[in-house]
């Protein structure tokens, strides 16, 4: 495809229509100073839809922004017949970027949707699934879809990396205020992909545990409180958050827990020594630990934690697991 | 009622096309489409990785040949849990129930309701299974992979493989199902056979959760049906649920076994309690909106799956086992895969083994013969 190659004022460009746009949420500093050094090195792909229609951009919105900025008035452009079709613009403004990096979810999942609006769906699926990296099928191209769903305050945390793709997957099924309401209380938290993740599955469970909606279950509880503490920092708050909601979607496991802590403490076991629960509370096997720097220690160490489990305070310890739901063995009831 | 499953299309694999059970099924689903493929596999994975629009694998039934094994050992998992070392024949994948809680939703990798057609290969592999432990008592059921009788009136699998096991009294095969589809038990007398189990629950979580199978009071009153043409049968209370309510819930079931089911012709109750592989719980709730049974105190257990807390489970237990205890003291009652610890707390004993809990429940099918029983007592 030759496309002839023209000089442009900028001002005949029409910089808000976005027709062609790929591009979401990336700066254009270093670009600017890279023209402002060098010119620029490589043209603007424009469209004029008609003879004396304002130019469309097609490849190089970055470049006619940063342009702009220096105060330059004229570029070198290719500019595409009126006739050219808009399903051949579009795949020349992807094709011009990805060949040289990679999309972001948000630019991807609005690629995908203009896409569909110029070809097929198995075309969409077939051929430029696999362009961005993604496997070629109809499962595939719902789920990068769901991501244009989102409020632009979403997408922008997606794209910047506060919010990974599976949490905005996530937050893509809920209703708008739910989603909102989540995603802000996110926003006031310092969450890593794992904590987004439990985050989520938490406030999910309590709501349909409960029957509710996802915002009433960040209404209740104290969280927005908890949030709303300036004496506390980003992780003080997150980890207080966690604690409420577990302790809301896990209450027996946390009086399970607290009764094994209570019973510890009135072991009191010494210094380098812990006695831990199994875990989960699942089956019985406790393990025991002891930290030793020689052989002395050790032995005095193993002493002390014989001498502990002589006691009754161990046998307590030992009983707290499961001790809720009790009852009675065949063999306490012949004691009884 | 649960109505008799119709397919809403069935593809048949060209390789199965000349098999007499093919045969059966089209006859029985007249005005059915009927799709021919190539390749059941490559049907499969086109289907898994790209499911056209509008297609229900529950409703599409795939007749096709087995490559692999029928017969398999119940996957129990984890030394920490005691398993029965039951037998699994698999006679198909999938099922047309929609049970909220179903494994299947995350264990099969085929989304059709299939069934495999060369029914002579598994016979045969079932035989020379048996020959490798001559005299050995084999418990088989097939009821893991799909409802036993879920497609009976499409397969006639009961009358066609009764005659193989009258032969092989050493073996036992279960059906296990959630319906009251026992028409082909009525109309021969298979009591020698087979054991008919049911999987029971709570009134309210049949309702809810298990979408397409009978009502609870069908499957009692399908089984006190055949106990009265001489069958022995099982129930499973697998999985409990704790639901707000569980207890009146599960008790009331137990109370209409104890007014409906002589006790004497039961050969088992097995226990358990929900537990899942995690990747289930999205899977289930994506298709079932509504459920909430996944919202309960789950950890992981030792095996990986997701349990209910012990100390929860050994309520749900020792409630259970006390109900059927009153029911009848001397019924054969088993977990289903949980640990020694929680065998002896509820029933103050545990199997030593899972070669123990084996022996335990063929000692049950001996004592629960097939001659103790006189319908006309019981009534």
């Amino acid at each position: 495809m030759q496309i002839p190659l023209q000089t442009v004022a900028l001002s005949d460009i029409n910089g808000n229509d976005r027709t062609f746009v790929v591009t979401e949420g990336r700066g254009i500093a270093a670009l600017q100073s890279s023209i402002a050094a060098c010119g620029l090195l490589q043209p603007l792909c424009l469209w004029r839809p008609l003879p004396d229609a304002a130019y469309v951009i097609v490849c190089g919105y970055l470049r006619l922004l940063a342009a702009r900025n220096l105060g330059i008035q004229e570029v070198e452009a290719r500019v595409f017949d009126p006739a050219t079709g808009q399903a051949v613009l579009l795949a020349c403004a992807l094709q011009d970027n990805l060949g040289h990096r990679v999309f972001n979810p948000v630019e991807t999942a609005h690629a995908l949707q203009r896409l569909l609006a110029c070809l097929s769906r198995a075309e969409v699926i077939e051929q430029w699934l696999p362009r961005f990296g993604l496997s070629p099928s109809a499962r595939t191209l719902e789920r990068c879809l769901l991501l244009c769903g989102l409020e632009q305050e979403v997408r922008a945390a997606l794209i910047a990396g506060s919010l990974t793709e599976a949490s905005a997957l996530r937050l893509s099924a809920y209703g708008t205020h739910d989603r909102l309401a989540v995603f802000a209380l996110m926003q006031q938290l310092h969450l890593s992909t794992g904590k987004q993740a439990e985050l989520l599955e938490c406030v999910e469970d309590l709501a349909r545990r409960d029957a509710v909606a996802l915002r009433e279950v960040i209404a209740a509880y104290g969280i927005v409180q908890a949030c709303a503490d300036k004496r506390s920092n980003r992780v003080q708050k997150t980890e207080l958050v966690r604690r409420i909601l577990r302790e809301q979607r896990f209450p027996r496991l946390r009086a399970a827990e607290d009764r094994f802590e209570t019973a510890l403490r009135d072991l009191r076991p010494g210094p380098g020594l812990r006695v831990l629960p199994p875990p989960n509370f699942e089956g019985r096997v406790f393990r025991a630990e002891i930290s030793f720097s020689s052989a002395d220690e050790l032995l005095r160490r193993a002493g002390e934690l014989l001498n502990a489990a002589q006691q009754e305070a161990f046998e307590r310890l030992c009983a707290e697991t499961g001790a809720a739901a009790a009852v009675p063995d065949k063999q306490e009831q012949r004691r009884g | 009622m649960d109505k008799p499953f119709l397919p809403d299309t069935i593809f048949v694999e060209h390789a199965a096309e000349t098999y007499p059970l093919t045969g059966y099924v089209l006859e029985r689903c007249p005005g059915v489409p009927v799709v021919r493929v190539d390749d059941a596999a490559a049907l499969i994975k086109r289907f898994q990785n790209d499911p056209p629009p509008g297609f229900n694998g529950k409703r599409s039934l795939l007749l096709c040949r087995n490559r692999g094994r029928f017969l398999e050992a119940c996957p129990g998992t984890a030394r920490a849990y005691r398993c029965c070392q039951y037998l699994i024949l698999n006679t198909g994948l999938g099922c047309p129930l929609a049970c909220t809680y179903c494994v299947l939703q995350a264990y099969l990798n085929n989304p059709f309701l299939t069934l495999f057609v060369n029914r002579d290969d598994m016979l045969g592999e079932l035989e020379r299974s048996a020959r490798l432990v001559p005299g050995r008592f084999m418990r088989i059921g097939t009821g893991e992979y799909m409802d036993s009788l879920a497609l009976e009136h499409l397969t006639g699998f009961v009358p066609a493989i009764a005659g193989f096991f009258r032969q092989r009294p050493h073996l036992t095969l279960e059906l296990k199902t959630k319906t009251a589809h026992t028409a082909s038990l009525q109309e021969h007398d298979f009591s020698d056979v087979f054991i008919l189990s049911w999987s029971l629950n709570a009134e309210e979580i049949c309702t809810r959760e298990e979408t397409g199978a009978a009502a609870l009071s069908e499957r009692i009153m399908a089984a006190r049906d055949l106990i009265d043409r001489g069958y022995r049968v099982g129930f499973h209370f697998d999985p409990l649920i704790a639901f707000d309510g569980w207890e009146q819930g599960y008790r009331a079931t137990v109370a209409l076994l104890k007014k409906h089911i002589p006790a004497e012709r039961v050969v088992w109750i097995s226990i358990g309690s929900l537990r899942f592989m995690p990747r289930l719980k999205h899977i289930a709730q994506a298709a079932c909106a509504r459920t909430a049974i996944y919202t309960g105190e789950f950890v992981p257990g030792l095996d990986g799956k997701m349990r209910y807390l012990q100390e929860i489970r050994l309520e749900l237990y020792t409630q259970m086992v006390g109900w059927l205890r009153e029911y009848s003291p001397d019924i054969r009652l088993y977990f289903c895969m949980e640990s020694p610890y929680v065998w002896q707390r509820v029933m103050g004993a545990s199997p030593s083994s899972n070669w123990d809990l084996k022996q335990l429940l063929d000692r049950s099918l001996s004592s629960c013969t097939q001659a103790a029983f006189n319908p006309a007592r019981q009534r």
